[in-house]
């Protein structure tokens, strides 16, 4: 899945956030539903739903865990 | 297209924020499943609270991955487009990106929005129209997108 925010006229990330109010943006993605199980860093089973955010194991080859948010 | 898990990775001469989400389970051959997520755009506080601006559910069943360590050999990249189709075909193996959504976060089931709450959601900005005006139709699917289906 490819998504892409890019406010309108040219304004930059940083300006729009200004106007909200916000330090900055990012994702934010939670598993729903998953087959099977999965281990996170800490070898526990992770169930669902879940926020990817916070998650430290690995998942499959996913890419969306921004840690800096 | 951001290639890592930092956010400045994903942060393109400032002016567009990329989502890159590829997930894959070994699971899914075996079990003929999919995975489903929500994912939102966010603006986040000083703090790290959050609120949501805009958020979509989708679907993969992408089984993208090597089963060699279980003993199964359905691995993409030592099929041969026949044999990868023939799977398609049987209902075994798919790899599509599929019911894309947006939704209002109100509407979740009770228990995510606790998770939310839980981890630092201050709920849906309340006029985001008047905020910004998102692209919420650049949100597009991998290829193959034979089962995507339109925004609603």
């Amino acid at each position: 899945m490819l998504a892409e925010f890019r406010p309108n006229f040219g304004a930059t990330l940083e300006q729009v956030a200004n106007i909200g109010g916000f330090d900055h943006f990012n994702w934010a993605q939670y598993v729903l539903e998953y087959p099977g199980f999965l281990i996170g860093a800490n070898g526990a089973i992770i169930d669902d739903p879940f926020l990817t955010l916070q998650m430290e194991g690995s998942f499959g080859n996913q890419r969306t865990i921004y840690r800096s948010i | 297209m951001g290639s890592d898990f930092y956010i400045e990775d994903n942060i393109f001469d400032g002016k567009a924020l990329n989502f890159d989400g590829t997930p894959n389970s070994y699971f899914i051959p075996l079990f003929g499943a999919s995975m489903k997520f929500m994912t939102s755009l966010v603006g986040v506080y000083d703090d790290n609270s959050w609120k949501t601006l805009r958020t979509f559910t989708w679907e993969s069943d992408s089984s993208e991955v090597d089963l060699t360590g279980l003993g199964l050999s359905t691995v993409r990249n030592r099929l041969s487009e026949n044999d990868r189709q023939f799977l398609i075909n049987e209902g075994l193996y798919c790899d599509a990106i599929f019911n894309i959504n947006v939704i209002d976060p109100n509407c979740l089931p009770l228990d995510i929005i606790a998770l939310m709450n839980a981890n630092g959601w201050k709920g849906q900005h309340e006029d985001v129209s008047t905020l910004l005006s998102l692209p919420t139709n650049n949100i597009s699917p991998n290829p193959p997108r034979s089962r995507y289906s339109a925004l609603s």
